[in-house]
């Protein structure tokens, strides 16, 4: 159980709370690049804060308050201009750090604009996604973790709005016995209704053994969770490497065919975007063609009937996070021994939460140029949950199963002819 | 933190009130025990705190050194 006043003070996102302030001190993805060549103005939700983000004729980007400071209408239905954005409604222009340039309407000469502002916050590209820092200047640096500048690979982005709050979403990164119950033994009994005698289940077993010891470590990015299974020993990866929960808000996965970051992005107290983030390795001796685009596709966790889609693994985490409740109450909770990872990120949350009031940097937080030019995160090579075998032949039991490219990726990656589109 | 049904209210190591700041306390279970996890944000200590209802202890065997030793300590306590 953990008090009604704590469980507001760790899950509120908003401006002024306490994890709102924390939250408020590190870089999000809050667009695919592909999203604003498709549409170079789109609605963007972080932190509670309702936004638009645009990408202007001399290609800055800029994210800037959705309401016009005007007359509040939606900017995100704005006019890219050379220069900034335009209001749709009657035509006030902002720069990307929130000057208002013009004002149509007014008289000629009129200063009227120069006492208009708008809230703007800055922008940057890394890996094909557009981060936004909502925190107080002088911003940090953009954290750039290797997956996002590994060369010589395939990117790929999975994303689905959920309908609760991150921090039951990040709490699942570091419950570790989960993947046995909810993903080995679950999955076992929905595909033996689903498809009796299907050979996807063959799959499962490495998923169903079982945990004999769950072990974390802090380190500087956050949390290494580490798993003996049964019929492993501490020699195996997924004890001796582990993989990290990179605090405050992703998930590292993967083995040394796939990596992923799985992010989960506030929205507000009650919505959470989750982006899958996979880098793909080409075989040995295959050189990749450059990728012109990372693509991005919606992974969906609903039926038509509105049931949860329970039958791969991703889905099977969103329906255990939406049903935990909105937010969930952590106060009607029962940890046991096997939560200790749990307990652990809530203590680590309270600790940065303390250390941003007392105005200094939290976990995570880098300014020193030097320490940023590439953040490699420690992942398992062999992991016993994940088959390193055939990629292309081992069913697809996560979120990439949703991946319209997956196909033209496996070509590539086996040095394959393919008339790639990316 | 006031509104756990705990008596765990003070840090143990500095004794400062864990309402104050962002001190954090978590109970978790493990069989019939309650422990408390708990982070203080005065002083940083953190541990964990177990509410003790019955002590157990184990008879050392007669040859076990720690034994023989406080055999001798209880031995020159009663010849003191």
């Amino acid at each position: 159980m953990l008090s009604t006043e704590r469980n507001e003070a760790l899950t509120r996102v908003g401006r002024g709370t306490p994890a709102g302030e924390l939250l408020r001190r590190y870089w999000y993805p809050v667009a695919a690049v592909a999203d604003l060549d498709a549409n170079p103005v789109v609605k963007v939700r972080l932190l509670g804060e309702d936004l638009a983000l645009y990408r202007d004729g001399q290609g800055t980007l800029g994210l800037v308050a959705e309401a016009c400071p005007h007359r509040r209408a939606s900017m995100a239905y704005g006019i890219p201009e050379e220069v900034g954005l335009r209001c749709p409604y009657h035509g006030w222009l902002f720069n990307d750090r929130g000057a208002c340039l013009e004002q149509p309407a007014e008289a000629p000469g009129s200063t009227f604009k120069d006492r208009i502002t708008t809230t703007a916050y800055p922008v940057q590209e890394l890996g094909g996604m557009i981060f936004a820092y909502l925190g107080p200047e002088p911003a940090p640096l953009l954290p750039r973790f290797d997956l996002y500048v590994w060369e010589g690979m395939l990117r790929s982005v999975g994303r689905t709005l959920v309908p609760c709050n991150w921090l039951q979403i990040m709490e699942n990164s570091v419950d570790a016995t989960h993947a046995e119950w909810l993903h080995g033994r679950y999955f076992n009994y929905v595909l033996g209704r689903q498809e009796p005698g299907s050979e996807r289940a063959n799959y499962l077993k490495g998923l169903s053994r079982h945990h004999i010891k769950i072990g974390f470590d802090r380190f500087e990015w956050g949390i290494i969770k580490r798993r003996v299974l049964e019929g492993n020993t501490e020699e195996h990866d997924d004890w001796a490497i582990g993989h990290p929960l990179v605090f405050p808000f992703m998930l590292r996965v993967g083995n040394s065919k796939i990596h992923t970051f799985q992010i989960r992005v506030p929205v507000d107290d009650t919505n959470t975007m989750h982006y899958w983030y996979t880098v793909e390795p080409p075989e040995d001796g295959v050189e990749l063609p450059p990728q012109r685009s990372v693509p991005i596709y919606e992974v969906p966790w609903r039926q038509e009937n509105g049931a949860f889609i329970v039958d791969y693994i991703d889905g099977q985490d969103v329906m255990c996070w939406v049903t935990q409740g909105d937010i969930a109450q952590r106060n009607l909770e029962h940890l046991g021994t096997s939560d200790k990872g749990i307990i652990l990120l809530r203590g680590m949350l309270a600790e940065q939460i303390d250390l941003v009031k007392q105005g200094r940097d939290p976990m995570g937080v880098i300014r020193d140029p030097a320490q940023n030019e590439i953040i490699v995160l420690p992942e398992e090579r062999n992991k016993t949950h994940t088959s390193v075998a055939d990629r292309r032949t081992a069913p697809r039991l996560g979120h990439t199963r949703y991946n319209p490219y997956h196909e033209e990726f496996q070509r590539l990656l086996h040095g394959e002819p393919v008339q790639s589109s990316l | 933190v006031a509104e756990l049904d705990s008596s765990v209210r003070f840090c143990p190591a500095c004794g400062q009130a864990l309402a104050v700041g962002m001190s954090y306390l978590q109970e978790f279970w493990v069989a019939t025990e309650t422990i408390y996890y708990c982070w203080c944000s005065s002083c940083s200590w953190r541990g964990e705190i177990k509410a003790v209802a019955r002590v157990i202890g184990v008879e050392p065997a007669e040859d076990d050194q720690s034994f023989s030793d406080l055999h001798e300590l209880e031995t020159i306590y009663r010849n003191s």
